[in-house]
């Protein structure tokens, strides 16, 4: 069966030869007007390069002669071929195994942004020596003060008293494990909130508001045990890295900048999951160690956890639930406080005054 | 009767239509719409997609000469060379600054100011080599009549002129240098340009539009000007009127009028730009030949500037999901606007043996220059 009204590009020229298709089952020959063959094209390997369904256009293309196109003007000559092959037309259902794949790397490539950038800031604040994270503390301290501190000077720490004796001795003790070496200073801020949070540089400050919310010596400690936790591995510079991007962070550690608003972020920020159960476990190792035991730290989570659902301290992160933090420190380190005398407390609560 | 007209003829040659548009926005709309979301979703990644979906519909719907064009790149060319060009131009200039902290503690903050300000100027100077790499690609990838464009030149030697002519002399000359800068590129692209085995003559002197240059300049002058004028009797108003007297009292007042003081001016400049690039735009066109046919247009500057602003208008306030539209503005006036007359060699226009790239636009998408 010959049809005509098609057009052959050869690729050769932009010649645009008008030609006559001679159409069998299995191809077709593309012929010029006089009746000599330009070539023939199979249907299996046709291709189909766009059809304009408005004018019943279509343009066609195989790899016989891979730069020549036909284009086919023809409604009749295109439905000879759609008959032929009408596979060519059907538009291509993409398989659920092409769609799968797809959704899998666009999955992968966004969970593996998030994990990346997780994994590469721990893993970059594991490397960067402790020394360097000083002008980045040092900054973030002043702003820490200039937000929570309410007095002025010295007085903004409470470092005078017979308390800061008891304070002191519990420190130390927290610190018999290679803590000394990460954990720069841990001091009291003279502020009623119920806070206690670690910055970059093995600084942790635990508020004086705090002090008096604990019932407890082994309270106080266990809330410092899980501050000096994150200290030792880290975690308050990963934070910040994740918080404020790489490069920011190495020009404030660098002197470059400061991390406005650090003060704030830093306090509110919730560490990962894994982050909190790392400082736990740490935690629970020091208590252990030192002789306080975990339960003054369980006992504080669920007396606050009790009290204000919805405005827990920073230290408190909501993940993971409080339940299992508590849990988690009962099956690994029980034990019963050695140290909890009541004077021991009431002259650490006297640290301010 | 014939010999009069003839005559006319000779006179007046037969003008055709440069192209002839068959895109339907509802058309359009849909690739754009699933390109849109798909884009949103996949954080970008689609976008590679996305360009090739639209850009083989808005090709294919373009017709010259009664033949339509053919975009024949793929998704993942432009998907690898933006891979390629990621891992070997962006991340290495991201990190440039943090990798040398790493070895050089000590930096001082100047240090690092100076670090940061190559690292722009590093990303200013490969934005020409991007613009020029990017139409190499497209030109390679457009076929009309079964003949591939191209692209011969160096990417490298375009950015040198770019760098001396537009970073250099423009700026020397207080900008009275940029309507050469302009044609001394465009030569170079035109010069380097390939339909097939044909290439366009471009002869542009730039005397015929320096008037018009300084019109725009000092149209854009005056605006600024006038802002300033406006913005003083203002706060002289302001002051005498309500007594205020700090700087923070003053700038809340004047915020009352920020759409007259920053807006306004801001699309008169803009406005002053498009009338200038839509002129600059016509006469390059009508100074470009190919094969027997010359180009002409309707020296309607001062529509193609409106369409080129309602253009931006509709992207801005649709945050991009009007962008079909746009595309159909400009064919539409393409199509109204510009014509060629004579005839081309359809003999004479060969398959051209210029090497094609394998992968395309990696820099200029990673530096997000590219066009559609």
């Amino acid at each position: 069966m010959t049809q005509n009204n098609a057009f052959f590009y050869d690729g050769k020229s932009a010649i645009k030869h008008e030609v006559v298709l001679n159409i069998s089952i299995s191809h077709f020959e593309i012929m010029k007007l006089d009746g000599v063959s330009l070539t023939t094209w199979d249907y299996q390997s046709l291709v189909l390069v766009d059809q304009m369904p408005e004018t019943g256009q279509a343009r066609l293309s195989h790899p016989a002669s891979p730069e020549a196109l036909l284009l086919i003007e023809s409604k009749d000559t295109l439905a000879s071929i759609r008959m032929a092959t009408p596979a060519l037309f059907k538009k291509k259902k993409r398989s659920i195994k092409s769609i799968s794949f797809w959704v899998f790397l666009i999955c992968a490539a966004v969970i593996g942004g998030f994990y990346g950038l997780s994994a590469g800031a721990d893993g970059l604040a594991k490397i960067i020596p402790l020394s360097w994270e000083e002008p980045l503390a040092i900054s973030t301290e002043k702003q820490v003060l200039a937000v929570f501190s309410e007095a002025e000077g010295d007085r903004r720490f409470c470092e005078h008293s017979p308390g800061n004796i008891v304070f002191k001795d519990m420190v130390e003790r927290l610190s018999l494990d290679d803590t000394p070496e990460m954990l720069k200073s841990v001091r009291v801020v003279r502020s009623d909130i119920v806070n206690a949070f670690a910055i970059p540089g093995g600084r942790v400050f635990i508020f004086k508001g705090l002090i008096d919310k604990a019932k407890t010596e082994a309270e106080v400690a266990g809330v410092l045990a899980h501050e000096i936790g994150h200290v030792q591995k880290r975690h308050p510079l990963a934070g910040a890295i994740k918080q404020f991007g790489l490069s920011t962070v190495i020009k404030a550690i660098s002197g470059g900048s400061d991390l406005a608003g650090a003060a704030s972020l830093l306090v509110t920020f919730s560490y990962t999951r894994k982050a909190e159960n790392e400082a736990d476990n740490i935690a629970a190792h020091l208590l252990k160690q030192s002789g306080y035991g975990t339960k003054g730290l369980e006992q504080f989570f669920q007396r606050l956890m009790k009290k204000d659902k919805h405005q827990l301290p920073a230290f408190l992160s909501t993940h993971p639930s409080h339940k299992k933090r508590v849990k988690n420190l009962q099956n690994k380190h029980q034990s019963i406080p050695l140290i909890d005398s009541p004077n021991r407390i009431d002259t650490l609560r006297t640290i301010c005054d | 009767m014939d010999t009069i007209q003839v005559n006319l003829d000779q006179e007046k040659p037969e003008q055709h239509l440069i192209i002839k548009d068959h895109t339907v926005v509802k058309e359009m709309f849909r690739i754009h719409l699933k390109n849109y979301f798909l884009s949103l979703i996949t954080l970008g990644i689609y976008r590679f997609w996305a360009k090739t979906n639209m850009r083989r519909y808005l090709w294919s719907h373009v017709e010259f000469q009664g033949s339509r064009f053919e975009y024949t790149g793929t998704a993942k060319e432009l998907f690898l060379g933006f891979v390629i060009i990621f891992f070997l131009v962006l991340l290495p200039i991201t990190f440039f600054p943090d990798v040398y902290l790493y070895f050089f503690p000590e930096t001082t903050m100047g240090e690092i100011g100076i670090i940061g300000g190559l690292q722009g100027l590093i990303i200013i100077l490969l934005i020409p080599a991007a613009l020029f790499r990017a139409r190499r690609y497209r030109l390679t990838r457009t076929r009309w009549r079964a003949i591939y464009g191209g692209q011969s030149g160096s990417a490298f030697k375009f950015s040198i002129l770019t760098w001396l002519y537009s970073y250099l002399l423009t700026p020397l000359s207080l900008f009275l240098f940029s309507p050469w800068a302009s044609r001394n590129l465009m030569q170079y692209k035109l010069d380097h340009t390939w339909l097939g085995s044909l290439q366009p003559e471009f002869k542009a002197p730039v005397g015929q539009i320096f008037k018009k240059f300084i019109w725009a300049m000092f149209l854009s002058i005056i605006t600024v000007a006038l802002t300033a004028i406006f913005i003083i009797w203002l706060t002289a108003m302001i002051t005498k009127s309500s007594g205020v007297s700090t700087a923070q009292e003053m700038f809340a007042a004047l915020s009352f009028y920020w759409m007259i003081l920053f807006y306004i001016p801001f699309l008169f400049l803009l406005a002053i730009n498009n009338w200038y690039r839509a002129v600059e735009t016509m006469y390059f066109l009508e100074c470009t030949s190919i094969s027997n046919i010359r180009f002409i247009t309707s020296k309607k500057a001062l529509l193609f500037a409106w369409v080129s602003v309602k253009s931006m208008m509709i992207v801005l306030l649709t945050l991009g999901l009007g962008t079909p539209w746009t595309y159909k503005m400009y064919l539409q006036f393409f199509e109204q606007n510009f014509a060629y007359v004579g005839e081309l060699d359809v003999e004479a226009m060969a398959q051209h043996t210029l090497e094609k790239p394998t992968v395309g636009e990696g820099l200029a998408d990673a530096i997000d220059v590219g066009a559609i």
